[in-house]
């Protein structure tokens, strides 16, 4: 086995794993009763996709990948601001 | 192998272990936890630990130094932008509207 093939197994057993933290939060995310819990589930799950891309990007040799992480984290921000606005807004109305 | 490579994916996969390890806590704590603040302290570990330790892993298993600079500005990313995404979850659980607290500005 070369060093590079043992790469290539750990990066992909991570990734696997990466991927069924991910799906568990996203049930969370589902059936989180308050706004709060989906919005705190929602951003995990974004960081552990961010994770899962650079860990993808590894893998196949392809570093170019990491770019479209990058974008994610910065509109994961945005999207979690403007939840927590619409949010609020609507409660402001009631 | 030679004893260099051996040495990088010990190391290497200790710190990406490691930082699954974080990952997975976070993610019983999110599941298991009673209360949305207690739930976003079990976030935050995932968040600024997890994500170091398995990009720090990453960087050591396959150093390409673009993809580490790349790497170290998300992790930047995450670390801004986590906080004052928590701290906005906060004001909503407390009832307050973002961006507009009393006393801290005129009108």
């Amino acid at each position: 086995m070369t060093y590079q093939e043992a790469v290539q197994a750990i990066l992909t057993g991570a990734a696997a794993i990466l991927a069924c933290c991910a799906l568990v939060c996203l049930a969370r995310a589902v059936i989180g009763p308050a706004p709060a819990d989906r919005l705190i589930a929602a951003n995990m799950t974004g960081t552990q996709v961010m994770c899962m891309i650079c860990l993808v990007a590894a893998r196949t040799g392809e570093y170019g990948f990491a770019d479209a992480a990058v974008i994610f984290a910065m509109f994961s921000f945005l999207a979690s601001a403007v939840f927590v606005r619409i949010v609020t807004e609507r409660r402001k109305d009631k | 192998m030679t004893i260099a490579e051996w040495v990088r994916l010990v190391t290497g996969g200790i710190l990406l272990l490691a930082g699954l390890f974080f990952f997975v806590t976070s993610v019983i704590g999110n599941l298991r936890f009673s209360n949305a603040q207690a739930r976003m302290h079990a976030a935050g570990l995932g968040d600024t630990l997890g994500i170091l330790c398995v990009f720090c892993g990453l960087a050591i298993l396959c150093f390409d130094p673009v993809f580490v600079l790349k790497m170290a500005l998300i992790v930047a990313l995450i670390w801004i932008s986590g906080p004052a995404c928590s701290h906005l979850i906060a004001g909503m659980l407390a009832g307050e509207k973002p961006g507009k607290k009393e006393g801290t500005r005129k009108k």
